[in-house]
């Protein structure tokens, strides 16, 4: 699997876990609930700030071990 | 006075960059700095200006809402944009706001303010840990007053994510942790070096064009 989809996997894991956490984006707010579903319509996804955090996401993915390993890890449970 | 602080308040996000723009404030007079804050409601440019001229040589703060042009006072008006960014010469700017390094702080550094510390990218949080995220935003001010040059503060901002990030990871809080990392990446602090310019696209010149025209007509 491509890095990408083991962590958008994980992600939608995490957010099923406390859906109602909420993430500021400028003057926009999304539970986690609405994040997880932007996240999968990814390859389809037109939002910016999705596409900057997945960004961010893969960097942080090839650079922290413990990041990665905890990815792998969730996105099996899914 | 040492420094001038604005954290307006106009909708939910602002009521915590006020809050963390508080901390930073009692932080700074820890440091036995004398600030002036203004915040917890909408700040009309006419106040935010008039505090300026009143205090010329004063560092800037802004906690709130920002954009590429622009910081905003309300959900309707700025406080700074390009028409006013003289109000920050020779003043270092410290922001907590959206996108605002990416053009402002390029026009408030070729105006000749001292330094500019902002985000080229929307600054992002989560509700699961927003004290981190407050002490990250405000770390970068913190570590300058204590003596260190901005582009060690930069460096140090970036460790401090970096700590944080692996802090956030190992509870499981990989979203919060991602968030942390992209505001990591969007920090810029223009002191001294030019900022990139940008390439200016031909409807970028065209708008240029037009605004120069009007400006001559009226």
């Amino acid at each position: 699997m491509e890095p990408i989809t083991i962590i958008i996997q994980a992600l939608k894991i995490e957010a099923k876990m406390k859906p109602d956490a909420r993430i500021y984006v400028g003057t926009t707010t999304y539970t986690y609930r609405e994040f997880a579903d932007m996240l999968d319509q990814y390859p389809g996804v037109n939002n910016h700030f999705v596409k900057t955090f997945l960004s961010s996401a893969v960097n942080l993915y090839n650079s922290n071990n413990a990041f990665k390993r905890r990815m792998i890890s969730l996105a099996k449970e899914g | 006075m040492d420094g001038v602080l604005f954290a307006p308040v106009f909708d939910e996000a602002t009521v915590y960059s006020h809050a963390w723009c508080q901390a930073l404030d009692a932080s700074i007079k820890q440091l036995h700095l004398d600030t002036l804050f203004t915040g917890g409601r909408a700040i009309a440019r006419r106040e935010a200006e008039a505090i300026l001229a009143d205090h010329p040589t004063s560092f800037y703060v802004h906690y709130g809402h920002g954009s590429e042009d622009a910081h905003w006072g309300s959900a309707s008006y700025a406080l700074i944009d390009l028409q006013n960014v003289d109000r920050l010469t020779g003043r270092d700017v410290y922001c907590m706001n959206c996108l605002s390094a990416k053009r402002l702080g390029v026009e408030a550094h070729r105006c000749g303010c001292t330094a500019y510390w902002g985000y080229i990218e929307v600054f992002s949080f989560s509700t699961e840990c927003p004290d981190d995220f407050r002490d990250f935003a405000n770390c970068g001010l913190l570590c300058h007053l204590q003596g260190n040059p901005w582009s060690r503060c930069v460096e140090l901002a970036r460790e401090l994510a970096a700590t944080i990030a692996e802090k956030l990871i190992n509870a499981g809080q990989y979203i919060a942790a991602i968030l942390l990392q992209r505001n990591s990446d969007a920090l810029r602090c223009w002191d001294g070096e030019a900022p990139p310019t940008p390439e200016e696209t031909w409807w970028n010149r065209f708008l240029r064009w037009l605004r120069d025209l009007l400006d001559r007509i009226f």
